[in-house]
Protein backbone atom coordinates (compact mmCIF):
# COMPACT_ATOMS: atom_id res chain seq x y z
CA UNK A 1 0.00 0.00 0.00
CA UNK A 2 1.39 3.39 -1.02
CA UNK A 3 1.64 5.74 1.96
CA UNK A 4 3.42 8.62 0.23
CA UNK A 5 3.14 9.57 -3.40
CA UNK A 6 5.10 12.63 -4.52
CA UNK A 7 5.02 13.46 -8.22
CA UNK A 8 7.13 15.98 -10.13
CA UNK A 9 7.78 18.17 -7.12
CA UNK A 10 9.52 21.43 -7.92
CA UNK A 11 10.57 23.96 -5.31
CA UNK A 12 12.16 27.29 -6.06
CA UNK A 13 13.69 29.31 -3.21
CA UNK A 14 14.60 32.80 -4.36
CA UNK A 15 15.97 32.28 -7.87
CA UNK A 16 17.36 28.83 -7.20
CA UNK A 17 15.55 25.64 -8.18
CA UNK A 18 16.13 23.53 -5.08
CA UNK A 19 14.05 20.55 -6.21
CA UNK A 20 13.45 19.75 -9.87
CA UNK A 21 10.53 17.46 -10.77
CA UNK A 22 11.35 15.06 -7.97
CA UNK A 23 9.12 11.99 -7.74
CA UNK A 24 9.04 9.47 -4.91
CA UNK A 25 6.64 6.80 -3.68
CA UNK A 26 6.89 5.08 -0.35
CA UNK A 27 5.12 1.82 0.52
CA UNK A 28 3.93 0.96 4.03
CA UNK A 29 6.82 -0.57 5.99
CA UNK A 30 9.42 0.93 3.67
CA UNK A 31 12.26 3.07 5.00
CA UNK A 32 13.64 5.32 2.32
CA UNK A 33 16.91 7.06 3.08
CA UNK A 34 17.72 10.21 1.12
CA UNK A 35 21.43 10.80 0.64
CA UNK A 36 23.07 13.80 -0.92
CA UNK A 37 25.62 16.54 -0.56
CA UNK A 38 25.07 19.64 1.55
CA UNK A 39 22.55 21.92 -0.11
CA UNK A 40 21.42 19.25 -2.59
CA UNK A 41 17.76 19.58 -1.54
CA UNK A 42 17.33 16.71 0.97
CA UNK A 43 15.95 18.87 3.77
CA UNK A 44 13.74 20.80 1.36
CA UNK A 45 12.22 17.53 0.16
CA UNK A 46 11.57 16.42 3.73
CA UNK A 47 10.13 19.79 4.70
CA UNK A 48 7.75 19.64 1.74
CA UNK A 49 6.63 16.13 2.72
CA UNK A 50 6.42 17.32 6.36
CA UNK A 51 4.11 20.17 5.36
CA UNK A 52 6.53 22.88 6.50
CA UNK A 53 7.21 24.17 2.98
CA UNK A 54 4.68 24.50 0.18
CA UNK A 55 5.03 23.12 -3.33
CA UNK A 56 5.68 25.30 -6.35
CA UNK A 57 4.77 22.55 -8.80
CA UNK A 58 3.78 18.90 -8.60
CA UNK A 59 1.51 16.77 -6.46
CA UNK A 60 1.87 15.27 -3.03
CA UNK A 61 -0.40 12.63 -1.58
CA UNK A 62 0.00 11.42 1.97
CA UNK A 63 -2.16 8.64 3.40
CA UNK A 64 -2.14 8.65 7.18
CA UNK A 65 -0.69 10.72 9.97
CA UNK A 66 2.85 12.01 9.92
CA UNK A 67 5.53 12.44 12.58
CA UNK A 68 8.16 15.02 11.66
CA UNK A 69 11.56 15.58 13.30
CA UNK A 70 13.26 18.62 11.73
CA UNK A 71 17.01 18.96 11.35
CA UNK A 72 17.12 21.71 13.98
CA UNK A 73 14.68 20.74 16.74
CA UNK A 74 12.48 23.81 17.17
CA UNK A 75 11.08 23.41 20.67
CA UNK A 76 9.82 26.35 22.78
CA UNK A 77 12.63 27.05 25.26
CA UNK A 78 10.32 28.11 28.10
CA UNK A 79 8.50 24.79 28.38
CA UNK A 80 9.43 21.69 30.34
CA UNK A 81 9.97 18.63 28.16
CA UNK A 82 6.82 17.07 29.65
CA UNK A 83 4.82 20.19 28.86
CA UNK A 84 6.09 20.19 25.27
CA UNK A 85 5.00 16.59 24.84
CA UNK A 86 1.59 17.44 26.35
CA UNK A 87 1.20 20.34 23.90
CA UNK A 88 2.23 18.09 21.03
CA UNK A 89 -0.19 15.36 22.14
CA UNK A 90 -2.94 18.00 22.21
CA UNK A 91 -2.07 19.15 18.68
CA UNK A 92 -2.09 15.54 17.50
CA UNK A 93 -5.47 14.97 19.14
CA UNK A 94 -4.18 12.41 21.65
CA UNK A 95 -5.63 11.92 25.13
CA UNK A 96 -2.36 10.63 26.63
CA UNK A 97 1.30 11.04 25.82
CA UNK A 98 1.89 7.32 26.33
CA UNK A 99 5.22 5.51 26.40
CA UNK A 100 8.22 7.65 25.50
CA UNK A 101 11.26 6.24 23.70
CA UNK A 102 14.94 7.25 24.00
CA UNK A 103 14.81 7.89 27.76
CA UNK A 104 12.76 11.05 27.29
CA UNK A 105 10.53 10.23 30.29
CA UNK A 106 13.53 11.02 32.54
CA UNK A 107 13.77 14.47 30.99
CA UNK A 108 10.11 15.39 31.39
CA UNK A 109 10.78 17.74 34.33
CA UNK A 110 13.67 19.49 32.58
CA UNK A 111 13.36 22.89 30.91
CA UNK A 112 13.97 22.69 27.16
CA UNK A 113 16.48 25.55 27.50
CA UNK A 114 18.59 23.34 29.79
CA UNK A 115 18.81 20.41 27.32
CA UNK A 116 22.02 19.47 25.56
CA UNK A 117 22.09 19.02 21.77
CA UNK A 118 21.76 15.25 22.07
CA UNK A 119 18.91 15.47 24.60
CA UNK A 120 17.11 17.94 22.36
CA UNK A 121 17.46 15.52 19.45
CA UNK A 122 16.07 12.68 21.61
CA UNK A 123 13.05 14.82 22.52
CA UNK A 124 12.56 15.74 18.87
CA UNK A 125 12.64 12.07 17.81
CA UNK A 126 10.26 11.07 20.63
CA UNK A 127 7.96 13.89 19.47
CA UNK A 128 7.94 12.43 15.95
CA UNK A 129 7.01 8.99 17.33
CA UNK A 130 4.25 10.42 19.54
CA UNK A 131 0.85 8.98 18.63
CA UNK A 132 2.37 6.24 16.44
CA UNK A 133 2.07 8.03 13.07
CA UNK A 134 1.86 6.06 9.82
CA UNK A 135 4.90 7.84 8.34
CA UNK A 136 8.00 9.18 10.07
CA UNK A 137 9.88 12.00 8.38
CA UNK A 138 13.28 12.35 10.06
CA UNK A 139 15.80 14.97 8.98
CA UNK A 140 19.34 14.07 10.12
CA UNK A 141 18.05 12.00 13.08
CA UNK A 142 21.51 11.01 14.32
CA UNK A 143 22.74 14.60 14.83
CA UNK A 144 24.23 14.88 18.31
CA UNK A 145 23.19 11.37 19.37
CA UNK A 146 25.52 9.01 21.25
CA UNK A 147 26.17 5.50 19.87
CA UNK A 148 23.71 3.87 22.28
CA UNK A 149 20.81 6.12 21.29
CA UNK A 150 21.71 5.74 17.61
CA UNK A 151 21.44 1.98 18.05
CA UNK A 152 18.07 2.46 19.76
CA UNK A 153 16.86 4.59 16.83
CA UNK A 154 17.96 1.85 14.40
CA UNK A 155 16.18 -0.84 16.44
CA UNK A 156 13.03 1.23 16.86
CA UNK A 157 12.76 2.08 13.17
CA UNK A 158 12.28 -1.53 12.11
CA UNK A 159 8.68 -2.11 11.07
CA UNK A 160 7.94 1.62 10.61
CA UNK A 161 7.48 3.56 7.39
CA UNK A 162 10.00 6.35 7.25
CA UNK A 163 11.57 8.94 5.00
CA UNK A 164 14.99 9.81 6.37
CA UNK A 165 17.64 12.30 5.29
CA UNK A 166 21.13 11.64 6.60
CA UNK A 167 24.84 12.03 5.94
CA UNK A 168 25.63 9.01 8.07
CA UNK A 169 26.30 6.16 5.61
CA UNK A 170 26.49 3.48 8.32
CA UNK A 171 23.15 4.58 9.76
CA UNK A 172 21.64 4.62 6.27
CA UNK A 173 22.88 1.06 5.62
CA UNK A 174 21.46 -0.09 8.95
CA UNK A 175 17.95 1.27 8.49
CA UNK A 176 17.25 1.66 4.77
CA UNK A 177 15.08 -0.62 2.71
CA UNK A 178 15.77 1.71 -0.23
CA UNK A 179 18.28 4.51 -0.78
CA UNK A 180 17.70 7.46 -3.08
CA UNK A 181 20.12 10.25 -3.74
CA UNK A 182 19.53 13.90 -4.48
CA UNK A 183 21.92 15.73 -6.74
CA UNK A 184 21.31 19.36 -7.72
CA UNK A 185 17.63 19.04 -6.87
CA UNK A 186 17.01 15.87 -8.88
CA UNK A 187 16.17 12.52 -7.27
CA UNK A 188 17.74 9.33 -8.55
CA UNK B 1 37.10 44.26 37.73
CA UNK B 2 34.21 46.53 38.62
CA UNK B 3 34.32 47.84 35.05
CA UNK B 4 34.09 44.29 33.65
CA UNK B 5 31.00 43.54 35.73
CA UNK B 6 29.39 46.88 34.89
CA UNK B 7 30.06 46.48 31.15
CA UNK B 8 28.71 42.92 31.14
CA UNK B 9 25.74 43.22 33.48
CA UNK B 10 25.34 46.96 33.92
CA UNK B 11 23.48 47.67 30.70
CA UNK B 12 20.77 45.00 30.93
CA UNK B 13 20.26 45.61 34.66
CA UNK B 14 20.15 49.41 34.20
CA UNK B 15 17.59 49.03 31.40
CA UNK B 16 15.37 46.84 33.56
CA UNK B 17 15.82 49.11 36.58
CA UNK B 18 14.96 52.13 34.44
CA UNK B 19 11.88 50.41 33.00
CA UNK B 20 10.73 49.50 36.51
CA UNK B 21 11.36 53.03 37.81
CA UNK B 22 9.51 54.66 34.91
CA UNK B 23 6.65 52.18 35.09
CA UNK B 24 6.32 52.79 38.85
CA UNK B 25 6.87 56.53 38.49
CA UNK B 26 3.65 57.07 36.52
CA UNK B 27 1.21 55.63 39.11
CA UNK B 28 3.37 56.97 41.95
CA UNK B 29 3.11 60.51 40.58
CA UNK B 30 -0.67 60.16 40.82
CA UNK B 31 -0.70 58.33 44.16
CA UNK B 32 1.76 60.67 45.87
CA UNK B 33 0.40 63.90 44.36
CA UNK B 34 -0.24 66.96 46.53
CA UNK B 35 -3.67 65.72 47.66
CA UNK B 36 -2.75 62.07 47.65
CA UNK B 37 -0.75 59.72 49.84
CA UNK B 38 2.39 60.69 51.74
CA UNK B 39 5.42 58.41 51.83
CA UNK B 40 5.63 58.92 55.61
CA UNK B 41 2.07 57.57 56.04
CA UNK B 42 2.78 54.53 53.85
CA UNK B 43 5.96 53.65 55.77
CA UNK B 44 4.26 54.25 59.15
CA UNK B 45 1.29 52.09 58.09
CA UNK B 46 3.64 49.33 56.97
CA UNK B 47 5.18 49.31 60.47
CA UNK B 48 1.84 49.35 62.30
CA UNK B 49 -0.16 46.91 60.19
CA UNK B 50 1.10 43.36 59.58
CA UNK B 51 -1.28 42.90 56.63
CA UNK B 52 -0.16 46.16 55.00
CA UNK B 53 3.50 45.31 55.56
CA UNK B 54 3.10 41.84 54.08
CA UNK B 55 1.19 43.18 51.07
CA UNK B 56 3.65 46.00 50.39
CA UNK B 57 6.68 43.73 50.61
CA UNK B 58 5.07 40.94 48.57
CA UNK B 59 4.21 43.38 45.77
CA UNK B 60 7.69 44.90 45.75
CA UNK B 61 9.50 41.54 45.81
CA UNK B 62 7.32 40.38 42.92
CA UNK B 63 8.00 43.55 40.93
CA UNK B 64 11.75 43.63 41.50
CA UNK B 65 12.39 39.89 41.00
CA UNK B 66 12.62 39.97 37.15
CA UNK B 67 15.21 42.77 37.19
CA UNK B 68 17.28 40.93 39.81
CA UNK B 69 17.13 37.79 37.70
CA UNK B 70 18.65 39.75 34.79
CA UNK B 71 21.58 40.53 37.09
CA UNK B 72 22.04 36.83 37.81
CA UNK B 73 21.61 35.28 34.38
CA UNK B 74 22.26 37.99 31.76
CA UNK B 75 24.01 36.63 28.62
CA UNK B 76 27.48 37.85 29.62
CA UNK B 77 27.30 36.43 33.15
CA UNK B 78 28.62 33.04 32.01
CA UNK B 79 31.87 34.66 30.93
CA UNK B 80 32.08 36.47 34.28
CA UNK B 81 31.68 33.17 36.12
CA UNK B 82 34.39 31.56 33.97
CA UNK B 83 36.82 34.40 34.75
CA UNK B 84 36.83 33.41 38.46
CA UNK B 85 36.96 37.02 39.64
CA UNK B 86 37.82 37.83 43.29
CA UNK B 87 34.66 37.05 45.20
CA UNK B 88 34.67 40.16 47.38
CA UNK B 89 34.91 42.56 44.46
CA UNK B 90 32.36 40.61 42.43
CA UNK B 91 29.82 40.64 45.26
CA UNK B 92 30.38 44.38 45.82
CA UNK B 93 29.69 45.06 42.14
CA UNK B 94 26.61 42.79 42.20
CA UNK B 95 25.33 44.58 45.32
CA UNK B 96 25.75 47.96 43.63
CA UNK B 97 23.75 46.80 40.60
CA UNK B 98 21.11 45.12 42.79
CA UNK B 99 20.75 48.39 44.71
CA UNK B 100 20.08 50.16 41.41
CA UNK B 101 17.04 47.92 40.90
CA UNK B 102 15.84 48.88 44.39
CA UNK B 103 15.86 52.61 43.66
CA UNK B 104 12.07 53.19 43.81
CA UNK B 105 11.90 51.16 47.05
CA UNK B 106 14.77 53.18 48.52
CA UNK B 107 13.12 56.49 47.56
CA UNK B 108 9.85 55.45 49.21
CA UNK B 109 11.53 54.51 52.51
CA UNK B 110 14.02 57.40 52.43
CA UNK B 111 11.18 59.91 52.03
CA UNK B 112 9.03 58.09 54.54
CA UNK B 113 11.52 57.27 57.29
CA UNK B 114 15.02 58.48 56.49
CA UNK B 115 18.22 56.92 55.20
CA UNK B 116 18.40 54.15 57.82
CA UNK B 117 14.88 52.98 56.88
CA UNK B 118 15.88 53.06 53.21
CA UNK B 119 19.06 51.06 53.88
CA UNK B 120 17.12 48.48 55.89
CA UNK B 121 14.44 48.11 53.23
CA UNK B 122 16.92 47.84 50.34
CA UNK B 123 19.29 45.32 51.96
CA UNK B 124 16.44 43.14 53.19
CA UNK B 125 14.73 43.20 49.78
CA UNK B 126 17.98 42.18 48.03
CA UNK B 127 18.57 39.44 50.61
CA UNK B 128 15.02 38.06 50.31
CA UNK B 129 14.98 38.14 46.50
CA UNK B 130 18.42 36.50 46.23
CA UNK B 131 17.54 33.89 48.89
CA UNK B 132 14.42 32.95 46.95
CA UNK B 133 16.55 32.32 43.85
CA UNK B 134 18.86 30.06 45.88
CA UNK B 135 16.03 28.33 47.79
CA UNK B 136 14.46 27.24 44.49
CA UNK B 137 17.70 25.34 43.79
CA UNK B 138 19.11 24.52 47.26
CA UNK B 139 16.60 23.24 49.81
CA UNK B 140 18.48 24.41 52.93
CA UNK B 141 18.13 28.03 51.87
CA UNK B 142 14.42 27.72 52.60
CA UNK B 143 15.45 28.11 56.27
CA UNK B 144 17.19 31.41 55.50
CA UNK B 145 14.15 32.52 53.54
CA UNK B 146 11.83 31.59 56.42
CA UNK B 147 14.04 33.50 58.90
CA UNK B 148 13.94 36.51 56.60
CA UNK B 149 10.17 36.24 56.46
CA UNK B 150 10.01 36.12 60.26
CA UNK B 151 12.25 39.19 60.50
CA UNK B 152 9.90 40.99 58.15
CA UNK B 153 6.82 39.99 60.16
CA UNK B 154 8.46 40.78 63.52
CA UNK B 155 9.75 44.18 62.33
CA UNK B 156 12.27 44.81 65.15
CA UNK B 157 13.19 48.30 63.94
CA UNK B 158 15.23 49.81 61.12
CA UNK B 159 18.65 49.47 62.78
CA UNK B 160 18.27 45.72 63.47
CA UNK B 161 16.81 45.05 60.01
CA UNK B 162 19.57 47.11 58.37
CA UNK B 163 22.27 45.19 60.28
CA UNK B 164 20.74 41.80 59.42
CA UNK B 165 20.18 42.81 55.80
CA UNK B 166 23.72 44.16 55.39
CA UNK B 167 25.18 40.89 56.71
CA UNK B 168 22.80 38.61 54.85
CA UNK B 169 22.48 40.30 51.42
CA UNK B 170 26.12 39.74 50.26
CA UNK B 171 26.01 36.02 51.13
CA UNK B 172 22.60 35.54 49.52
CA UNK B 173 23.60 37.43 46.38
CA UNK B 174 26.87 35.50 46.09
CA UNK B 175 25.04 32.17 46.46
CA UNK B 176 22.35 33.28 44.01
CA UNK B 177 24.93 34.30 41.38
CA UNK B 178 26.68 30.95 41.68
CA UNK B 179 23.56 28.79 41.34
CA UNK B 180 21.26 30.95 39.17
CA UNK B 181 22.09 29.05 35.97
CA UNK B 182 21.25 25.68 37.49
CA UNK B 183 17.88 24.09 36.93
CA UNK B 184 15.32 24.61 39.69
CA UNK B 185 14.82 21.66 42.05
CA UNK B 186 11.20 21.26 41.06
CA UNK B 187 9.47 22.79 38.12
CA UNK B 188 5.72 22.73 38.14
CA UNK B 189 4.30 21.02 35.08
CA UNK B 190 1.33 23.08 34.04
CA UNK B 191 -0.06 21.26 31.02
CA UNK B 192 -2.10 18.18 30.19
CA UNK B 193 -3.20 16.88 26.79
CA UNK B 194 -6.24 18.98 25.94
CA UNK B 195 -7.91 20.84 23.04
CA UNK B 196 -5.31 22.22 20.58
CA UNK B 197 -6.54 25.81 21.02
CA UNK B 198 -6.20 25.58 24.79
CA UNK B 199 -2.78 23.91 24.51
CA UNK B 200 -1.48 26.72 22.28
CA UNK B 201 -2.98 29.35 24.57
CA UNK B 202 -1.31 27.82 27.65
CA UNK B 203 2.02 27.64 25.76
CA UNK B 204 1.83 31.37 25.03
CA UNK B 205 0.81 32.21 28.60
CA UNK B 206 3.73 30.18 29.97
CA UNK B 207 6.03 32.13 27.65
CA UNK B 208 4.76 35.35 29.20
CA UNK B 209 5.00 34.02 32.75
CA UNK B 210 8.40 32.36 32.50
CA UNK B 211 10.40 34.35 29.97
CA UNK B 212 8.77 37.77 29.80
CA UNK B 213 8.17 38.68 33.44
CA UNK B 214 9.55 42.18 32.99
CA UNK B 215 6.98 42.81 30.25
CA UNK B 216 4.22 41.34 32.42
CA UNK B 217 5.27 43.65 35.26
CA UNK B 218 5.05 46.63 32.88
CA UNK B 219 1.61 45.45 31.73
CA UNK B 220 0.45 45.10 35.35
CA UNK B 221 1.88 48.46 36.37
CA UNK B 222 0.28 50.09 33.37
CA UNK B 223 -3.10 48.58 34.27
CA UNK B 224 -2.73 49.46 37.96
CA UNK B 225 -1.66 53.00 37.01
CA UNK B 226 -4.75 53.37 34.82
CA UNK B 227 -7.02 52.02 37.55
CA UNK B 228 -5.46 54.35 40.14
CA UNK B 229 -5.90 57.30 37.79
CA UNK B 230 -9.54 56.35 37.26
CA UNK B 231 -10.22 56.09 41.00
CA UNK B 232 -8.55 59.44 41.75
CA UNK B 233 -10.31 61.09 38.84
CA UNK B 234 -13.69 59.81 40.05
CA UNK B 235 -12.90 60.96 43.60
CA UNK B 236 -11.68 64.44 42.68
CA UNK B 237 -14.14 65.08 39.85
CA UNK B 238 -17.27 62.92 40.33
CA UNK B 239 -19.35 62.27 37.23
CA UNK B 240 -22.63 60.64 36.26
CA UNK B 241 -20.95 59.07 33.25
CA UNK B 242 -18.68 56.65 35.09
CA UNK B 243 -18.49 54.28 32.12
CA UNK B 244 -17.25 56.94 29.71
CA UNK B 245 -14.67 58.07 32.26
CA UNK B 246 -13.51 54.49 32.79
CA UNK B 247 -13.22 53.77 29.07
CA UNK B 248 -11.16 56.90 28.43
CA UNK B 249 -8.99 56.54 31.56
CA UNK B 250 -8.07 52.96 30.69
CA UNK B 251 -7.69 53.33 26.90
CA UNK B 252 -3.96 54.06 26.96
CA UNK B 253 -2.94 51.74 29.86
CA UNK B 254 -4.83 48.77 28.38
CA UNK B 255 -3.38 49.37 24.91
CA UNK B 256 0.10 49.50 26.43
CA UNK B 257 -0.55 46.35 28.51
CA UNK B 258 -1.55 44.46 25.34
CA UNK B 259 1.30 45.91 23.27
CA UNK B 260 4.07 44.71 25.59
CA UNK B 261 2.74 41.14 25.31
CA UNK B 262 2.74 41.01 21.50
CA UNK B 263 6.45 40.26 20.90
CA UNK B 264 6.81 37.33 23.36
CA UNK B 265 3.57 35.72 22.16
CA UNK B 266 4.65 36.08 18.52
CA UNK B 267 8.02 34.50 19.43
CA UNK B 268 6.21 31.64 21.14
CA UNK B 269 4.09 31.11 18.04
CA UNK B 270 7.18 31.25 15.84
CA UNK B 271 8.86 28.50 17.84
CA UNK B 272 5.81 26.29 17.21
CA UNK B 273 5.53 27.09 13.50
CA UNK B 274 7.23 23.97 12.15
CA UNK B 275 5.08 21.67 14.25
CA UNK B 276 1.88 23.63 13.52
CA UNK B 277 2.52 23.26 9.79
CA UNK B 278 3.62 19.64 9.85
CA UNK B 279 0.59 18.66 11.96
CA UNK B 280 -1.68 20.80 9.76
CA UNK B 281 -3.20 22.54 12.79
CA UNK B 282 -6.02 24.84 11.60
CA UNK B 283 -4.91 28.48 11.39
CA UNK B 284 -7.96 29.52 13.41
CA UNK B 285 -6.51 27.72 16.44
CA UNK B 286 -3.16 29.50 16.29
CA UNK B 287 -4.84 32.87 15.67
CA UNK B 288 -7.31 32.28 18.50
CA UNK B 289 -4.57 31.30 20.93
CA UNK B 290 -2.52 34.37 19.94
CA UNK B 291 -5.33 36.84 20.56
CA UNK B 292 -6.45 35.10 23.76
CA UNK B 293 -2.92 35.22 25.18
CA UNK B 294 -2.49 38.91 24.34
CA UNK B 295 -5.88 39.84 25.76
CA UNK B 296 -5.53 37.86 29.01
CA UNK B 297 -3.37 40.24 31.12
CA UNK B 298 -5.11 43.43 29.98
CA UNK B 299 -8.65 42.04 30.23
CA UNK B 300 -7.98 40.68 33.74
CA UNK B 301 -6.65 44.09 34.79
CA UNK B 302 -9.58 45.87 33.12
CA UNK B 303 -12.21 43.67 34.78
CA UNK B 304 -10.57 44.14 38.21
CA UNK B 305 -10.40 47.92 37.68
CA UNK B 306 -14.05 47.97 36.69
CA UNK B 307 -15.13 46.03 39.78
CA UNK B 308 -12.96 48.25 42.04
CA UNK B 309 -14.29 51.49 40.49
CA UNK B 310 -17.87 50.21 40.64
CA UNK B 311 -17.53 49.25 44.31
CA UNK B 312 -15.86 52.55 45.26
CA UNK B 313 -18.34 54.82 43.53
CA UNK B 314 -21.58 52.83 43.90
CA UNK B 315 -21.89 52.04 40.19
CA UNK B 316 -22.78 48.59 38.83
CA UNK B 317 -19.67 46.49 39.53
CA UNK B 318 -20.62 43.70 37.14
CA UNK B 319 -21.66 46.12 34.37
CA UNK B 320 -18.48 48.15 34.65
CA UNK B 321 -16.31 45.02 34.99
CA UNK B 322 -17.82 43.32 31.93
CA UNK B 323 -17.71 46.47 29.78
CA UNK B 324 -14.07 47.17 30.63
CA UNK B 325 -13.25 43.49 30.02
CA UNK B 326 -14.78 43.80 26.54
CA UNK B 327 -12.95 47.10 25.99
CA UNK B 328 -9.63 45.42 26.85
CA UNK B 329 -10.37 42.53 24.46
CA UNK B 330 -11.16 44.97 21.60
CA UNK B 331 -7.99 47.00 22.23
CA UNK B 332 -5.87 43.84 22.53
CA UNK B 333 -7.24 42.51 19.25
CA UNK B 334 -6.46 45.81 17.52
CA UNK B 335 -2.90 45.78 18.88
CA UNK B 336 -2.54 42.08 18.02
CA UNK B 337 -3.70 42.62 14.43
CA UNK B 338 -1.21 45.47 14.07
CA UNK B 339 1.58 43.30 15.52
CA UNK B 340 0.79 40.41 13.18
CA UNK B 341 0.57 42.73 10.19
CA UNK B 342 4.01 44.14 10.93
CA UNK B 343 5.42 40.67 11.59
CA UNK B 344 4.42 39.63 8.07
CA UNK B 345 6.26 42.61 6.53
CA UNK B 346 9.92 42.42 5.59
CA UNK B 347 10.60 46.00 6.72
CA UNK B 348 9.48 46.52 10.30
CA UNK B 349 10.81 48.24 13.39
CA UNK B 350 9.94 48.80 17.03
CA UNK B 351 9.29 52.45 16.18
CA UNK B 352 6.66 51.55 13.58
CA UNK B 353 4.98 49.22 16.06
CA UNK B 354 5.00 51.92 18.78
CA UNK B 355 3.57 54.48 16.33
CA UNK B 356 0.72 52.10 15.46
CA UNK B 357 0.04 51.39 19.12
CA UNK B 358 -0.07 55.13 19.89
CA UNK B 359 -2.54 55.60 17.03
CA UNK B 360 -4.73 52.77 18.36
CA UNK B 361 -4.70 54.35 21.85
CA UNK B 362 -5.58 57.77 20.39
CA UNK B 363 -8.47 56.29 18.38
CA UNK B 364 -9.66 54.45 21.49
CA UNK B 365 -9.62 57.70 23.46
CA UNK B 366 -11.64 59.46 20.74
CA UNK B 367 -14.12 56.59 20.70
CA UNK B 368 -14.45 56.69 24.50
CA UNK B 369 -15.02 60.47 24.54
CA UNK B 370 -17.70 60.19 21.88
CA UNK B 371 -19.52 57.39 23.79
Amino acid sequence: MVILDARDITKILGRRVVLREASLTLQRGERVVVLGENGSGKSTLLQIVGGVLSLDQGQLELRGRLGFAPEKPDIPEHLLVGEWLDVLASLKGLKHVGELPFGVAELSGTRVSALSLGQRQRVSLASAWLGAPELLVLDEPTNGLDAQTQAEVVARLSGWSALIATHDRAFADAVATRVVSVRAGALS
Amino acid sequence: MLRAVCVTLGRPVSLHALALSVALGIPSAILFSANGLRARDVVALSHHSLAMRSLLWAVWLLLSAPALRVLLDAPGSRTLRALRLPRGSLVTALLALAALVQLPWAILFARGGGSLEAGAAVTLAIALNASLVVALRRGRWLIALALGGLLLLWDPGASVVAACGALWAPFALDAAFRCALEQRRTSLRLTRPTHPLLALYVTHLLRLLRSAQARLVIACLSGVGGATGLLFSLRNDPTERVLQRALSALALPLTLAAAVCVAPVLESELSLRVMLRSLRVPRSFSLGAFFLAIATPSSALAASSGVAAGAAYHASTSGLGVTLFGWAVILSCAVGIWGRFLESRARRSAGTFAAGVTLIAALALLLAFSW
